[in-house]
């Protein structure tokens, strides 16, 4: 019997604590997660993105990466209004700790997408992905972002789990210049060498893959990539 | 025994010493007189730079993606748009020809170099108050820096606007030229503070109505107003029901304009970038001056006149409930049941005076767009709030901004789905 | 008597000379954008039969279901620009913030409102194809392409770089001896006939790859072909001086 009031008073703290929500005397969590709520409705609360194709999904990318993305949206080499704009007085050492709070996250991937191409259309998508194209000089995707496609750190993102709509747009946003990395461009490079067909086949296979058996980006160092990239030391 | 020639010597040698002395004292006083009270050259440079923060000049004089202080950032007004010149002291297209001279008349009557009269998208209509010595360290400092050889783009003001002549018309009715003279009645302190209003912060001339014109009158002054081409709203900081400042504690001021961040709220919008670019950098004591300054600022009606207290039941039921479950559902887990928030993290939402004041412009665009404020000293790690443009729609937005306005004794009135619909296009980036 | 024999007959000769002169070099050599060679023009008009052009389209291609009549997008909502300017927001990363794209993405800023209306319905049912333009159209109801083009119609339209430049022979009088008419008769700035798109200020590139696409044949959603029939007789100078005149924007 003094057992259970001990253990009582023991957890009681705990029951409380747990199921205290917005409505306790506390200030805010000091926690970087807490401070991130400003990305939860396009990116969803851990960076795991939405059912909208507009927000791409960041949860477990390369920390580096992710941090490459804010500078490029604070310095305006990406565009797009609602970033540039939530961006644009915050410095590089607060994108660091954003960049490896989101690059931590380990949450499931959603249902692929359905394919919404025809089975030849996949299948060259698949082919480019990874056996690339030789005659036109491009790499297979494999080569840079990982036999999973899971990216390797610090600076190539991997590439599941992302909207068809998102991949071609990002891709073509490469093409017409209205996106940059940082030089050598390497994706600018490979968008220029790719056909309309190549960019609608291979979003569309991206989109359609299961999640891999390893969504970990590969160490830095791991492999050499084909081209040399400025995001990519 | 000191010998005759020794003696010859000594005394010729300070007779010389005197002349010599006191020639280069003369040049020195002349030099004196051009740096201000004796200050070396380095230390006017520094406060020349203390109060280029403080007039927050690289804010207009850089491109987004440009070197500071070179210019060419398109300033888009309702008679067009210019592109500010490069102030770096190159010779061609920076002010590497302009003496301190010609520095003080520009900011005082508003006359470039060579006499032309400048359009007020320069604020000399506040700049006017600063002090020549001032204006001498700001020369001193922005002659100090590397120049760049970036040339100015040319104004593209619809006729008959491109005529700067019409400016003499415009300088008639807007324009009262004279340096800051302190007020006898206060201490130093307050006027201090209220140069650093005045003068470089020129805060009226985004906190004070805008007419047709482009000019604004003295007695509006502070009473706040719709920044043109923005679309924020820069509330009243006369009225206490919208900034005023009468009963808010000295430092939450003092946190607001340094940090952006206090216990009644953040900046967001185009303070934003004042805090950032401009009064971070400032002493704890010139901020607390300014804080001192604007809290005995009288109480004027301005374009946001006090509103009639609306209370909940005269809203419809069916906005509140949907307002009510969207709250719930979005903004208490931050802001809290209670409207308390948890600040200086989440704003209180409860008798905010952002939320409150008339202009429902502020409420309506920190729903549809979020924002951090900025990473200052004071605020190294800034909590964000996110968009909803992009999730809610007219009549969502209008409800839960309605709901917000409405409850826990706030005094604000209900929005409508087309107030909330005219924001959407609203210009984000700068 | 003799004497007026002789001049009548020097007249005559002059004459058939000048007439001669110019029928069969002055002409010719002035005509040599519409044949081959001076030898070609040469026997043109002297009456030798021509190779005929072939035939423009050759084979049946995708044509656009838009009907486009004068009250299309008239009666816009007061709440089409608001909501088009949240729609627009996905447009941004290639068009722009403010429907300028600084890159070689088409500007859309003040573009007609049928123009955008009717490029976005003809990539949702891909008779324009891009690729990523059908899958954003294709997201798309009809209602939303209206906002989104009354949204880049509220926009002040983007004037050409070199505003002082002379429109090169192409756009000024077109050719009309290969059946082009001037740019302006269509895309002129005063008046234009409707869906034409306002070219000023487009990215040069752009223009050229959409002049190169209709002369293949690739690009189908002109409306009766007529792009493509004007573009079939344009050299590539000439695609490169029209796109090139119509290129840049003052806008910063």
């Amino acid at each position: 019997m003094s057992h259970r009031i001990l253990l009582a008073a023991l957890l009681t703290p705990l029951l409380i604590g747990s199921g205290a929500r917005a409505d306790t005397p506390a200030g805010a969590p000091d926690t970087i997660a807490a401070r991130v709520q400003g990305c939860a409705t396009c990116h969803g609360d851990s960076g795991q993105g939405t059912q909208d194709p507009s927000f791409p999904r960041i949860a477990g990318k390369p920390a580096g990466y992710l941090f490459n993305q804010l500078q490029n949206f604070r310095d305006g080499r990406r565009s797009y209004p609602p970033m540039n704009y939530l961006l644009q007085y915050l410095h590089d050492d607060y994108f660091t700790d954003m960049a490896a709070f989101f690059a931590s996250q380990r949450i499931p991937f959603g249902p692929p997408e359905p394919a919404s191409v025809s089975a030849n259309q996949l299948a060259d998508g698949e082919q480019l992905a990874h056996r690339g194209d030789a005659a036109h000089g491009i790499p297979p995707c494999v080569a840079c972002h990982g036999a999973q496609l899971s990216g390797i750190n610090p600076g190539i993102p991997g590439l599941i789990g992302l909207h068809s709509r998102y991949i071609s747009g990002q891709i073509e946003a490469w093409r017409a210049g209205t996106r940059h990395a940082k030089a050598p461009d390497c994706m600018s490079d490979i968008s220029h060498r790719l056909s309309d067909a190549q960019i609608t086949a291979v979003a569309a296979w991206l989109a359609s893959q299961p999640a891999p058996q390893t969504s970990t980006p590969a160490a830095q160092g791991s492999w050499k990539t084909p081209l040399a990239c400025g995001s990519q030391p | 025994m000191i010998r005759k020639p020794t003696a010859l010597l000594v005394l010729l040698g300070s007779a010389l010493g005197a002349i010599f002395g006191h020639a280069a004292h003369t040049q020195q006083a002349q030099n004196n007189a051009f740096l201000g009270r004796h200050q070396s050259l380095e230390e006017t440079t520094k406060r020349g730079e203390y109060l280029a923060y403080a007039s927050d000049c690289v804010a207009c004089h850089t491109k987004h993606d440009g070197a500071a202080f070179a210019g060419g950032l398109p300033l888009v007004t309702p008679f067009g748009t210019l592109y500010s010149p490069n102030i770096t002291p190159d010779v061609q297209s920076g002010i590497g020809n302009w003496s301190a001279d010609d520095f003080y008349r520009m900011l005082h009557t508003g006359r470039s170099r060579d006499g032309k009269l400048l359009y007020p998208a320069m604020p000399f209509p506040a700049y006017t108050k600063i002090t020549r010595a001032d204006s001498d360290a700001l020369f001193a400092y922005l002659s100090s820096l590397e120049p760049l050889a970036i040339p100015n783009r040319e104004n593209e003001l619809r006729f008959p606007y491109n005529n700067r002549s019409l400016l003499i018309g415009w300088r008639a009715l807007y324009f009262r030229e004279g340096e800051f003279k302190p007020d006898p009645r206060h201490d130093a302190q307050w006027n201090r503070g209220a140069y650093l209003v005045e003068g470089p912060g020129h805060c009226a001339t985004c906190h004070t109505a805008i007419n047709a014109l482009g000019g604004s009158s003295d007695e509006k002054a502070f009473a706040g107003g719709l920044i043109p081409m923005q679309n924020w709203y820069a509330p009243s900081l006369t009225l206490n029901k919208e900034a005023g400042l009468g009963d808010w504690p000295q430092q939450d001021i003092v946190d607001l304009l340094k940090a952006g961040a206090s216990m009644r709220g953040a900046v967001y919008g185009p303070m934003a970038e004042v805090v950032h670019n401009s009064l971070q950098y400032l002493t704890d004591a010139d901020v607390r001056a300014m804080a001192v300054y604007l809290k005995t600022l009288p109480e004027r009606a301005g374009s946001g006149s006090a509103q009639t207290p609306r209370g909940a039941t005269q809203v419809s039921a069916s906005v509140l409930a949907r307002g009510s479950a969207l709250y719930k559902n979005q903004c208490s887990s931050c802001h809290r049941m209670d409207g308390q928030g948890a600040p200086p993290a989440y704003p209180p939402l409860a008798q905010n005076q952002s939320i409150e004041m008339q202009s429902s412009v502020n409420a309506i665009r920190m729903v549809l767009n979020g924002g951090y404020p900025p990473q200052t000293a004071g605020n190294p790690r800034p909590y964000g709030m996110p968009p909803f443009a992009q999730a809610l729609s007219d009549e969502d937005i209008a409800a839960v901004v309605t709901y917000i306005r409405v409850s826990w004794g706030n005094t604000g009135q209900p929005v409508s789905p087309s107030e909330v619909n005219v924001l959407r296009p609203a210009a984000l980036f700068d | 008597m003799r004497r007026i024999g002789l001049w009548s007959t020097l007249a005559v000769l002059g004459i058939a000379f000048v007439g001669g002169f110019v029928s069969f070099i002055w002409l010719p050599r002035a005509q040599l954008d519409t044949y081959p060679s001076f030898f070609a023009a040469f026997c043109a008009a002297l009456g030798v039969p021509q190779p005929r052009q072939a035939s423009l389209v050759s084979a049946p291609s995708p044509r656009s279901d838009v009907v486009l009549t004068h009250d299309l997008l008239q009666a816009p909502q007061a709440s089409d620009v608001g909501t088009g300017a949240t729609l627009a927001l996905r447009c941004t990363p290639c068009h722009g913030p403010t429907g300028i794209s600084y890159a070689n993405s088409p500007n859309l800023a003040g573009q007609y409102a049928v123009a955008v209306y009717k490029q976005l319905r003809d990539y949702k049912t891909g008779v324009r194809t891009n690729p990523v333009m059908n899958p954003m159209a294709a997201a798309l109801s009809d209602i939303e392409m209206r906002q989104i083009a009354a949204y880049y119609a509220s926009f002040p339209k983007p004037a050409r770089a070199q505003l002082t430049a002379l429109p090169p022979p192409i756009v000024r009088w077109g050719a009309p001896m290969r059946n082009i008419a001037p740019c302006g008769s269509c895309h002129g700035g005063v008046d234009h006939t409707l869906a034409s798109p306002w070219l000023n200020g487009e990215p040069a590139a752009y223009l050229a790859a959409q002049l190169v696409s209709f002369q293949s044949g690739r690009r189908t959603n002109d409306i009766n072909g007529q792009m493509r029939a004007m573009v079939h007789n344009m050299t590539p100078a000439e695609i490169s001086a029209a796109a090139a005149y119509y290129s840049g924007t003052n806008l910063p």
